[in-house]
């Protein structure tokens, strides 16, 4: 149980926030996924669905920052900006009432998961995918005041995800199977309040799946999949 | 353009609202914790 205190801490965090977010979104210091970013996306794949269609569901993202960073760090790997995953405790879960019980078990209880690029220009950007969001770098050390307890460079991560590659191959071939079963739970999402990227006027989440579905004749996939579970249970018509 | 449909969202306090609280990402995941290095001692 948090004490009044802790909770009076939390509101004031959440006050900075939005008041800091709705500043930075008018001054241009925090911007959505764009474009070139998210065409990029559509070419990295994580279980057989590309990022581009991940990255942009919060159902899918928020909570599993460290693969969904890193996964986000690997649309910057083959450009000449440099890129880093940084690790750090942050005020959002440092101060959240709902994570405080974590406190004494694990040290790491406030610990989050962001990507750092800095571009050819000089520009800090931080790409968090929990909120959807891209922050210039300051203004995210303001909200967040990270404590950083560790920073894997470009190198580093080129190193784990080839590691990954050959372990855990990833194979869209085979993964669109799986996502005749995906996709129609993260269709279920879309419009939700909790799901940005699917908000009417929006619609980027939809627009991607759309996409997804052209690309791998997804119609047949799903024609294909209902014909061997038909055969597999012997229901053939 | 970037966003075809952005103008609808000029309001930012309307797109604040569906900016999600972000969430812990501790719990079960500790095992990816040591893949990539991290222990609590260097906290």
């Amino acid at each position: 149980m948090a004490t009044q205190i802790e909770m009076k801490k939390w509101e004031l965090h959440q006050k900075k926030l939005n008041k800091l977010t709705l500043w930075g979104l008018k001054m241009g210091y925090i911007a959505l996924y764009d474009d070139e970013l998210i065409q990029k996306l559509r070419n990295i794949y994580s279980g057989g669905i590309p990022a581009s269609i991940i990255l942009l569901s919060n159902g899918m993202t928020n909570g599993h920052c460290y693969d969904r960073a890193t996964l986000m760090s690997q649309a910057f790997l083959d450009t000449d900006d440099d890129v880093n995953l940084i690790y750090a405790g942050i005020d959002s879960l440092r101060l959240n009432p709902k994570y405080l019980k974590g406190k004494e078990e694990n040290p790491l209880f406030d610990n989050h998961c962001i990507v750092e690029r800095i571009t050819k220009d000089g520009r800090h950007l931080i790409y968090d995918t929990s909120s959807g969001l891209i922050y210039d770098k300051k203004l995210y050390w303001l909200i967040e005041h990270p404590k950083v307890r560790k920073i894997n460079n470009k190198e580093s991560i080129k190193e784990f995800v080839k590691r990954e590659e050959f372990f855990y191959p990833e194979d869209p071939e085979a993964g669109k199977y799986a996502s005749t079963m995906i996709l129609p739970m993260i269709e279920m999402t879309f419009g939700r309040p909790t799901e940005m990227y699917s908000q009417l006027g929006i619609e980027l989440l939809q627009r991607e799946i759309e996409e997804y579905k052209k690309r791998t004749n997804y119609d047949d996939v799903v024609k294909e999949v209902e014909e061997d579970m038909a055969n597999m249970f012997g229901r053939r018509k | 353009m970037i966003y075809p449909s952005f103008t609808l969202f000029d309001k930012y306090k309307q797109m604040c609202y569906y900016i999600q609280p972000i969430k812990g990402c501790v719990y079960g995941y500790t095992n990816r914790d040591e893949e990539m290095g991290i222990t609590s001692e260097e906290t």
